[in-house]
């Protein structure tokens, strides 16, 4: 019966702000739900971040592997957010954490990205060698000789024509067709959620 | 309104074949990526393998929920089939609303193995909040955890690159099924099966998820083919300068 | 052929295919039902699996039976026996096998063991539920229990039944091979035997990925192996075996429970006698058994040699199926399937290496994948995986190998192993097998027959097959096993390296051999022109929305636009972010621009901070600002903030300037805010990775504006003559790229030239 009710509610409030959109009657109700959602979404960060912490405690007290990097990744979330709740988020310091920490790790990921997508390209025919493989590896060489320029010469390396029908045909039609595609399984997914029939979450 | 009665008429066109779907199961096209994962997961509950499934830091609130929504089927239905295995399924996630509903969506899983009291909260995880973070936070995880699989179902971008390159050094399969655009390229180059497009929303039909799904999917397809019609019945309306139709 | 309907896509299948051809599935495994709308869950079942609970089951049957193996004078069981012929094998792969047959003591309430009917019927219901069983190891005779209770019965003292090998009848067929051949393949559930797992995995390892082929060994049309038919029919007086001077393993007859008299079927198995049995006459001539199924056609031994040693004829070798060469083997176990005509022809074979007078030793056997942790090197790894606490599992790993320890001690050591099998979850509280004195030698009961010993070469050669079998159920070879490629990493060195040498030259010689960027495009061009024409200290938003990775690329896009409106209108700027380092990530932004210095918070910019709820924050806040964001990251009210003087909605202000990265947010913004700004205008400066998917809507007219990634970043910075560093990076940005492009073509012709050598030369294709 719990489960009814909550599948119930669920449903309803989907449908409210769904149907926000198109009835003008249900738009207060709309906004005052969008408002606890919005609330909602901020205490689920905190408590995934209580599991964060929970998840490296315990790798800490079963001391396994990589334990070390538990222990600074639980100091430094405790004391970005201490410093977060003293000094408040515009504080100096914790820009300074952002621009020292933050920016120059995720920069690094990014550098380890472009050596592990070029490698993954080397690697693709070898695994793989088939027509769809060539022809995302040969798109893929052309969109880089159309971004790119030879030094000192002024004639792109691919004319412009070219890449403009490259880029505004090829890639730009083969991508709004996924997206098309991708758009209907959103809508039959949301659909499915909508209707009660798709929980993975809870006991239905 | 025009929206609200195709959203209508989809429901009741879903609702239709969920019921039909009951008596009679689709015929499904071969899907690499879903084949190869049903015969995998299969061995890994056999051997006591582990499985890990990253659902990506997609955004319940956005858009990319839905592919968030779609992990989570996933999750529940591979827990399902390896809640008997020695080594725990873990999933990972970049969002914390959609940590916690894999976290739910776990012990649901152990729930219809009939086994929900060996569950374990720890497995699933929040490895970081943010797209580069969780990637940060589950890297180690498909390296030092004895994984065999690696499913990567939900939202991801280029960081699926490291993802799968990680679970490639314990000579995991990596399955990789995303809808963003970028995340599939990264996934065809560097994953060992690579679910396209809409293919990700057909992972609960072929992993056996029950009517609702078989009839989304064949929702979906229904309503591609519509889609198809109405962009050739426009062009072929602008190159005969039928400007009502066009 | 005979077919079957997928259960999950409908896809019809040959009958003996495992997994559907199209999806994948399980043909033959019943999988968790998926849920309906409501339902409740199944209650709680067991984790242990079918196999263990058997072993437990019939461990404490044959508690009564662990005495009378005790003592000096106990004769070495088949395990023992067998255990001598492989000595490369160590000795703790048996351990799991050892403590099964040197079985326990009796313990109270233990219950007698049903008849072979009962415990068949009772099989079948177990394994044919899926839901609402519960543990009942301590009361049932199950498959491993009842086959190795026979394997106690005395082989009958008729020599001329002996010398036929085979059985007489269909009655006297093992009920637990009755019961699988009944299964078949159609049977099973997610929680069936291990032999349908090991059956599965059997048949996945047989035929591979293509073909999955036959179901394993215990199908319907499945062979018996010769050594079990020939025990099945079951003689007596039998000559017992050798007994072995040193203390080793129990045989396995120690874990058949049950009285004299108990089980009168035929037997089978490894049979014993206590007194000593007369020869029995080896078959002289090829003879033909047929029982149920089996067939086999039997040819006698060869001579012996004088340089032979004598063999013990007292009990047909049921290892090698009553011969004793590898030769006959192989024409014996023709109509075996692959598995088993395998194991036995390496079992047989091993004939030839073993030496008769090697002393006995307890042969180690493969264990369970989940058992294999329980290893003394492997304690550690255990621990970590199993969260254990770190005594445990190093006091367990010392009994392993303790031979002397009781029969007691080991059955203690299998309830351990099940409740490591159920999953406790109570890592803190997990069992430890508790330490226990040594039971004294056990009584022989006056009624129970007398034991009979088994040939020891039998045993010795008929275990190794054992073995094998049950390995092989607990190595399922995966089918889909990508290898990483050793080379994989240096090759990641070598394009590491080439990149760092080409972006580092280039950054050591900035100033030479400029490229010169394309012009700026058109939706960038009109993005600047439109900034310039709005009013001086006009409010100006600006929302940060990438990720912290990139906003090198978005800063040295954003900076030349910004410069240049910045040092003309000096706008009044407000900043929103919907992620949480957003806010700061602007504050980033605006240092990067020379003129943004001279601005003061609280004056001339407000920084509004975090908007949580993603798309429903863009929705609340295009509807309105002050509404959505009250209070600004400093904790102010935004309403009294100057810089957002006279705005109250989102058309309020003069132009939005969205820095982004994702494709999927600027559509939540543009699409959020349409109908809802007014005049203002609206400008995108997105990252390479995005602009592509953003141009439709500045080809639609939903945007004004659009800078796409550097490129357009540096063709802004020359035409405004600002100052950045655009440029600069464009030069090795563009080096890049072109290193990147002759990387993946010289790769592509490379594996492309490979694939047609291969060809031409006959080999595989590619790789």
């Amino acid at each position: 019966m719990v489960r009814v009710a909550l599948a119930l509610v669920a449903g309803g409030a989907g449908l409210v702000v769904l149907l926000g959109y198109f009835l003008p009657e249900l738009r207060a109700a709309q906004a005052l739900l969008l408002r606890w959602g919005m609330i909602l979404a901020s205490a689920a960060v905190l408590v995934g971040i209580l599991n964060l912490a929970s998840v490296h405690l315990g790798k800490l007290r079963h001391r396994e592997k990589n334990a070390p990097y538990s222990a600074v990744l639980i100091a430094s979330l405790a004391a970005t957010f201490v410093l977060g709740l003293l000094l408040k988020p515009g504080h100096p310091v914790l820009a300074a954490i952002i621009n020292a920490i933050v920016v120059p790790a995720e920069g690094t990921f990014m550098a380890l990205l472009s050596i592990s997508l070029l490698s993954a390209g080397v690697r693709l025919l070898q695994r793989r060698l088939d027509l769809m493989s060539i022809l995302f590896v040969a798109s893929a060489i052309a969109v880089l000789l159309s971004s790119a320029r030879v030094p000192s010469i002024e004639t792109p390396i691919v004319d412009s024509a070219a890449v403009s029908w490259l880029t505004d045909v090829f890639s730009l039609s083969g991508a709004r067709g996924i997206l098309l595609g991708v758009s209907l399984g959103a809508i039959a997914t949301g659909l499915r959620v909508l209707l009660g029939a798709d929980r993975p979450y809870g006991d239905g | 309104m025009q929206i609200l009665a195709a959203l209508i008429a989809g429901a009741a066109l879903l609702v239709g074949l969920a019921v039909w779907h009951r008596k009679r199961p689709a015929g499904l096209r071969r899907l690499r990526a879903w084949t190869s994962l049903n015969r995998a997961v299969d061995d890994a509950a056999g051997s006591g393998e582990r499985l890990h499934l990253a659902l990506g830091a997609g955004n319940l609130l956005h858009p990319e929920g839905a592919a968030g929504l779609t992990g989570l089927a996933v999750l529940r239905r591979l827990a399902a089939r390896t809640a008997r295995s020695r080594n725990a399924t873990v999933a990972t996630s970049g969002d914390a609303a959609l940590h916690l509903l894999a976290v739910d969506s776990l012990r649901a899983g152990y729930g219809d193995a009939g086994v929900q009291e060996v569950f374990q909260p720890g497995t699933g995880r929040l490895a970081g909040i943010g797209a580069f973070p969780y990637a940060a936070g589950a890297l180690p995880m498909l390296m030092d955890e004895n994984v065999s699989i690696a499913v990567l179902a939900g939202r991801f971008g280029p960081e699926a690159a490291l993802l799968s390159e990680a679970a490639e050094r314990s000579d995991a399969l990596v399955v990789g099924a995303t809808d963003d655009l970028t995340g599939q390229a990264v996934t065809f180059a560097s994953a060992s099966e690579s679910a396209i497009g809409e293919e990700l929303f057909a992972a609960g039909a072929y992993l056996g998820q029950g009517p609702w799904h078989t009839a989304s999917l064949t929702l979906q397809d229904t309503l591609r083919w519509l889609v198809v019609l109405f962009l050739l019945a426009g062009a072929a309306a602008r190159l005969l300068g039928w400007a009502w139709l066009g | 052929m005979a077919q079957m309907a997928c259960p999950v896509c409908g896809e019809r299948n040959p009958d003996h295919h495992a997994y559907c051809r199209v999806c994948g599935s399980a043909l033959h495994e019943k999988l968790p039902d998926a849920p309906s709308s409501v339902t409740e869950p199944a209650g709680p079942e067991p984790v242990i699996p079918q196999w263990l609970k058997d072993a437990l089951a019939m461990s404490d049957q044959v508690s009564g039976e662990a005495k009378e193996m005790e003592g000096p004078g106990r004769q070495a069981g088949p395990v023992e026996q067998a255990s001598a012929s492989d000595r490369g094998r160590g000795e703790e792969n048996l351990d799991w096998l050892r403590r099964l047959t040197q079985g326990a003591e009796p313990r109270a309430g233990d219950s007698v063991p049903p008849s072979p009917a009962e415990a068949r019927g009772e099989g079948q219901a177990g394994e044919g539920s899926e839901a609402g069983r519960t543990e009942t190891s301590s009361d049932q005779p199950t498959v491993l229990g009842k086959w190795l209770q026979r394997s106690r019965q005395t082989l009958p003292e008729d020599p001329a039944s002996r010398s036929e090998l085979g059985i007489e009848d269909a009655s006297t067929v093992p009920d637990w091979i009755g019961d699988l051949r009944a299964k078949g393949v159609a049977a099973g559930t997610p929680e069936s035997s291990s032999a349908e797992e090991w059956r599965r995995s059997e048949a996945g390892q047989a035929q591979g990925e293509a073909n999955l082929g036959a179901p394993g060994p215990l199908g319907q049309d499945e062979e018996l192996p010769e050594w079990l038919v020939r025990a099945m029919r079951g003689s007596e007086g039998t000559a017992p075996p050798p007994q072995s001077a040193q203390p080793g393993p129990a045989s396995m007859e120690g874990l058949t429970a049950g009285k004299a008299g108990e089980v009168q079927e035929s037997t089978r198995g490894f049979e014993r006698d206590e007194a000593p049995q007369p020869a029995r006459p080896l078959p002289t001539t090829t003879s033909t058994i047929e029982q149920g199924r089996v067939r086999r056609e039997v040819r006698p031994p060869p001579p012996q040699t004088a340089s032979e040693p004598a063999e013990d004829d007292s009990l047909p070798n049921i290892a090698t199926g009553g011969l004793h060469s590898p030769e006959d083997a192989e024409h014996l176990f023709i109509d075996l399937p692959d598995w088993l005509s395998g194991s036995a022809t390496a079992s047989a074979s091993s004939l030839d290496e073993s030496s008769t007078t090697e002393p006995l030793e307890a042969r180690p056997a493969s264990l369970p994948s989940w058992l294999e942790g329980m290893r003394p090197d492997d304690a550690a790894e255990l621990r970590t995986d199993l969260d254990l606490p770190t005594g445990g599992a190093s006091g367990f790993s010392a009994r392993e190998t303790d031979p002397d320890r009781s029969s007691e001690d080991r059955l203690i050591d299998l309830e351990f192993l099940a409740s490591l099998a159920s999953g406790i979850e109570d890592r803190d509280n997990f069992p430890r097998p508790p330490q226990r004195e040594a039971p004294a030698p056990p009584q022989r009961s006056p009624e129970s027959p007398p034991a009979t010993p088994v040939d020891a070469k039998v045993q010795r050669t008929e275990v190794p097959l054992l073995d094998q079998l049950l390995g092989e159920s607990q190595t399922a070879a995966p089918l889909l096993r990508p290898r990483h490629p050793a080379a994989v990493r240096p090759l990641r060195w070598l394009i590491a390296s080439a990149l760092v040498v080409v972006t580092a030259g280039m950054l050591l010689n900035a100033s030479q051999s400029p490229i010169v960027p394309a012009p700026a495009s058109e939706p960038a061009t009109q993005a600047l022109d439109l900034l310039r024409s709005i009013a001086d200290l006009s409010p100006l938003l600006i929302m940060a929305e990438y990720a912290p990775a990139r906003a090198a690329e978005l800063e040295m896009s954003a900076t030349p636009l910004l410069q240049d409106l910045l040092a003309r209108r000096h706008p009044r700027l407000a900043l929103v972010s919907t992620s949480a380092t957003g806010p700061l990530l602007a504050e980033r932004l605006l240092e990067g621009a020379p003129a943004a210095r001279g601005y003061q918070e609280g004056i001339d910019r407000v920084n509004l901070g975090y908007l949580p709820g993603g798309t429903l924050g863009i929705s609340a806040f295009a509807r309105g600002p002050l509404e959505a964001k009250p209070v600004d990251l400093t904790l102010q009210s935004s309403a009294d903030a100057q810089p957002l003087e006279n705005v109250t909605a989102l058309s309020d202000f003069a132009a939005l300037l969205l820095v982004t990265d994702s494709a999927d947010l600027a559509r939540a913004w543009i699409e959020q805010s349409t109908g809802l700004r007014g005049t203002a205008v609206l400008v995108v400066i997105a990252s390479a990775q995005a602009a592509p998917l953003i141009q439709p809507y500045f080809q639609s007219g939903q945007i004004d504006g659009l800078v796409s990634g550097m490129q357009d970043g540096a063709s802004l910075e020359t035409r405004s003559s600002g100052t950045g560093s655009a440029k600069a990076y464009w030069n090795i940005y563009t080096l890049g790229m072109l290193l990147s492009a002759a990387v993946l073509m010289g790769a592509a012709l490379w594996n492309v030239l490979r694939a047609l050598q291969g060809r031409a030369s006959g080999g595989a294709p590619g790789a």
